[in-house]
C-alpha cells in the first residue's frame, strides 16, 4: 500500500512538470529549431529589441522601486500600529485589486485628463495633471500604484520577523529610535524588499497597456513591439522572437534574486 | 515525523489530482470548442429555406459601428430574414491571418484596408465571391478600383489636419507644412501612431507634390518627422483621441479622421479641418477563406455595396462611398463633407495600398525604433 502511495505521489507530483515541459519547453525548442529560425536573421527584430529594452528596463525598475518604497512605508505603519489600524490598512491595500487592471488605467487617464484640462484658479491640479499626463512620469506612477498591493504583502512578511525585544535591546545599548530602525528593522526587512522589487520589476517588464494609454504612445515597451508585430503586421515569428528576448531579459534578474536568496547568509555573515 | 510525512504525501496526491483533472477539463473544453466555432452564428440558409446567419466585422465601435448596423445590418435582415451579428475589430491583420491559417474562421464578412486586401490576396486569405457585383448596382467613383473576385470596395475614409476653430486668431493652418510651423501655430501636436499617412504628410510638408509622393522617400520623411517629434504630445491610436484632445485644448493641432469629427455635434461646432493634402484610404469587404457562409456573406456584400445602403451610411458618417451611384443619393448637406466630393477629392490623395502592402513591415519596425530614440 505504501509503495502504491509512493508511486502515486511521484507520478502526480511530476504531472505538472510534464505538462509545463510538454506545452511550453518542447514547443519553444521546436520553434527555435524550425522555420521561425529565419526570424533570428532579421536585423529589424534585433534593432527593435535594442531600441526598446533600455526604456523598458529603466521605466519598469523605477515603477518597481517606487511601488516598493510606498509599500514599505505602509507596511512599516502596519507593523507599528494597533489591530484596527492594521485591518484598515489591509483593506485599503486590497481595494484596488477588486477593480480590473484596464479599468484602473482608464480611471487614471480620466483623472489626469480632467486635472490637466481644469481651468479656474486651481492651477495646482492643472500643473500636476500636465506633469503626469502623456509622459514617462505618469507611466511610472500608474504602474507603481498597480504593484503596491503585491509589494506590500511581500514586504509585510519581512516585518513579521521583527520582535519588540530587539528594539528594547537596541535602546538598552543606547541607540536612538532612528538608529534602532537602521540596525534592526532595515536588515531584517531587506530580503523581502529586494524580493518585492524583483517580482514587481519582472512583472513590469511585460507591460504594454499603461505605456500606451498614460504615456500617450511616446514610450513603447517591448510588449508594445510584440503587439504591433503580432496583431498589426501578422509577423508571428518576429513577435515570438521579441517575446523570447524579453523572456531572456526577465530571467537574468530572477536568477540573481534566487542566487541572492540562497547565498544571503554567506554574503552577510560570512558563514 | 512519520505522520507529518504521510500528511505531506496526501496533500501532494490531492493537489496533483485536482491539477490534472483541471487540465483535462480545459483540454476537453478546448477540443469541444474546436469542433464548434465560437460564434453561435454561422449557418447558411438551410435546404428548407430558413434564412441563415452571418457575422460581419468592421472597425472602431461607436458611431462607425452604429452606421453599419443602421445602414447595412438591419436593412439586410429585414430584406433577407438572415440574422447578422455585428462584431468590432481593430484591423489586426495578424489576427485575421492566423485565423484563416488555423482553419478556425468564425467570421464571415470582414472590412479590411486596401493594403490589407492586397496583402491578403497574395497570401490567399480570402474566399472567391460567388455573387458578382454588376454595373446596375455598383460603379466605382473616378479613379477608384472596381469590384474584384475577392473583394468589393466599400468606403473612403480620410485623415485630415484638424484644429480648434477658436485657437488661432487671424491666419489659420491650411496644410501639413503648418503643423511643422511651431512659430506661427504654437502648441502641442498629436499625430496618428502609425507611419502610414505620417510619412506622406512629412513629405508634403517638405515640399514634395502629391503626384510625386510614391514611391515614398522614407529617409527624407523620417528626417522631416525628426523636426516635429519634440512637439508631439500624443501619438494617438484611437479615433476618438484627437477629437477629445482638441476639445479639451490639450493639443493645438492634430491629424484626425474626418468621420470622427462629423460624429460628434460638439466637435463639428468646435473643430475645423482641411482637405488640402488629406489622405484617403479605401476599405474593402472580403470573406475570409474558410468561412462556412460564403454564399450568404457574398449576398450581404452585394447588398451593402448597392447605392441606397451606401448613401445611408455616408449620411451617418460623412465617409465617402466608393460607389458613384450612391453619391447622387447622399443628403445635400452631407455631400460637401465627403472625401469623394469632387471639391475635396481634387485637393487630396489616396494612400498607395500597393506601396504599403510591400513595405509596411519594415517601415513599421523602423517607426517604432524612431519613435523611441
Amino acid at each position: 500500500m505504501r509503495s502504491i502511495q509512493r508511486v502515486l505521489t511521484v507520478a502526480l507530483g511530476l504531472a505538472p512538470i510534464i505538462l509545463i515541459v510538454g506545452l511550453f519547453v518542447l514547443p519553444l525548442l521546436i520553434w527555435m529549431g524550425g522555420a521561425h529560425v529565419q526570424a533570428l536573421s532579421r536585423v529589424s527584430t534585433g534593432s527593435l529589441y535594442l531600441s526598446l529594452i533600455t526604456k523598458t528596463v529603466l521605466l519598469s525598475s523605477l515603477a518597481a522601486l517606487l511601488a516598493v518604497l510606498m509599500a514599505t512605508s505602509v507596511a512599516f505603519l502596519h507593523a507599528f500600529s494597533g489591530v484596527h489600524v492594521r485591518h484598515a490598512l489591509n483593506s485599503l491595500i486590497m481595494i484596488p485589486l477588486l477593480v480590473g487592471f484596464l479599468a484602473r488605467n482608464y480611471a487614471w487617464l480620466g483623472l489626469l485628463r480632467s486635472m490637466a484640462g481644469s481651468g479656474g484658479s486651481i492651477n495646482l491640479y492643472r500643473l500636476i495633471g500636465s506633469l503626469l499626463l502623456y509622459n514617462n512620469r505618469g507611466v511610472v506612477l500608474v504602474m507603481a500604484t498597480v504593484f503596491i498591493p503585491f509589494s506590500y504583502f511581500i514586504v509585510l512578511q519581512g516585518f513579521s520577523s521583527l520582535r519588540p525585544e530587539m528594539y528594547e535591546a537596541a535602546r538598552t545599548l543606547g541607540a536612538s529610535d532612528l538608529r534602532a530602525h537602521m540596525v534592526v528593522t532595515l536588515p531584517i526587512i531587506m530580503r523581502s524588499v529586494i524580493l518585492a522589487f524583483g517580482l514587481c520589476g519582472v512583472l513590469a517588464l511585460g507591460y504594454f497597456v499603461t505605456p500606451k494609454m498614460i504615456g500617450g504612445g511616446q514610450h513603447d515597451f517591448i510588449g508594445n513591439g510584440v503587439l504591433t508585430l503580432l496583431n498589426k503586421l501578422g509577423d508571428s515569428a518576429g513577435a515570438s522572437l521579441l517575446a523570447l528576448y524579453l523572456f531572456g531579459t526577465a530571467i537574468l534578474p530572477m536568477v540573481l534574486l534566487a542566487w541572492y536568496s540562497v547565498h544571503r547568509r554567506t554574503l552577510l555573515l560570512g558563514d | 515525523m512519520r505522520q507529518a510525512a504521510d500528511l505531506f504525501r496526501h496533500a501532494i496526491i490531492r493537489t496533483s489530482f485536482v491539477f490534472v483533472l483541471v487540465m483535462l477539463g480545459v483540454f476537453a473544453c478546448e477540443q469541444k470548442q474546436q469542433a464548434e466555432p465560437k460564434s453561435s452564428l454561422g449557418k447558411e440558409a438551410s435546404k428548407d429555406g430558413s434564412p441563415g446567419e452571418i457575422s460581419v466585422v468592421s472597425y472602431g465601435g461607436g458611431a462607425y459601428q452604429e452606421s453599419h448596423i443602421k445602414a447595412f445590418v438591419q436593412p439586410f435582415h429585414k430584406e433577407s430574414g438572415a440574422r447578422v451579428e455585428s462584431i468590432v475589430w481593430g484591423a489586426e491583420y495578424g489576427h485575421l491571418s492566423e485565423m484563416v491559417k488555423s482553419g478556425r474562421v468564425p467570421w464571415d464578412v470582414v472590412e479590411v484596408t486596401a493594403a490589407q486586401f492586397e496583402r491578403g490576396k497574395k497570401e490567399n486569405l480570402f474566399a472567391k465571391l460567388p455573387q458578382k457585383i454588376d454595373n446596375s448596382i455598383f460603379i466605382p467613383v473616378e479613379g477608384s478600383p472596381a469590384a474584384d473576385d475577392f473583394g468589393v470596395p466599400n468606403v473612403y475614409w480620410s485623415t485630415v489636419l484638424a484644429f480648434r476653430s477658436d485657437k488661432f486668431k487671424g491666419i489659420q493652418p491650411q496644410g501639413w507644412s503648418d503643423i511643422w510651423d511651431v512659430k506661427n501655430f504654437p502648441g502641442p501636436r498629436a499625430l496618428y501612431d502609425d507611419p502610414r499617412g505620417n510619412l506622406e504628410f512629412a513629405l508634403l510638408a517638405d515640399g514634395v507634390s502629391v503626384k510625386s509622393l510614391y514611391p515614398l522617400d522614407v529617409d527624407r520623411a523620417f528626417r522631416k518627422l525628426d523636426q516635429i517629434k519634440p512637439y508631439v504630445l500624443v501619438w494617438w491610436s484611437d479615433g476618438t483621441e484627437p477629437v477629445s484632445l482638441l476639445l479639451s485644448n490639450q493639443v493645438a493641432i492634430s491629424s484626425a479622421w474626418s468621420g470622427r469629427i462629423f460624429a460628434s455635434e460638439q466637435a463639428r461646432k468646435a473643430i475645423s479641418y482641411r482637405w488640402d493634402g488629406a489622405a484617403h484610404e479605401l476599405d474593402y469587404w472580403v470573406v475570409p477563406r474558410g468561412s462556412r457562409n460564403v454564399g450568404l456573406a457574398s449576398r450581404f456584400i452585394a447588398f451593402a455595396s448597392s447605392p441606397d445602403p451606401m448613401a445611408h451610411q455616408a449620411n451617418l458618417t460623412a465617409y465617402g462611398p466608393s460607389n458613384r451611384l450612391a453619391l447622387d443619393r447622399v443628403d445635400p448637406k452631407v455631400f460637401p463633407l465627403l472625401p469623394t466630393a469632387p471639391a475635396n477629392w481634387s485637393k487630396s490623395f489616396v494612400i498607395s495600398s500597393a506601396w504599403w502592402a510591400k513595405n509596411e513591415a519594415q517601415v513599421s519596425a523602423r517607426w517604432i525604433t524612431w519613435k523611441n530614440k
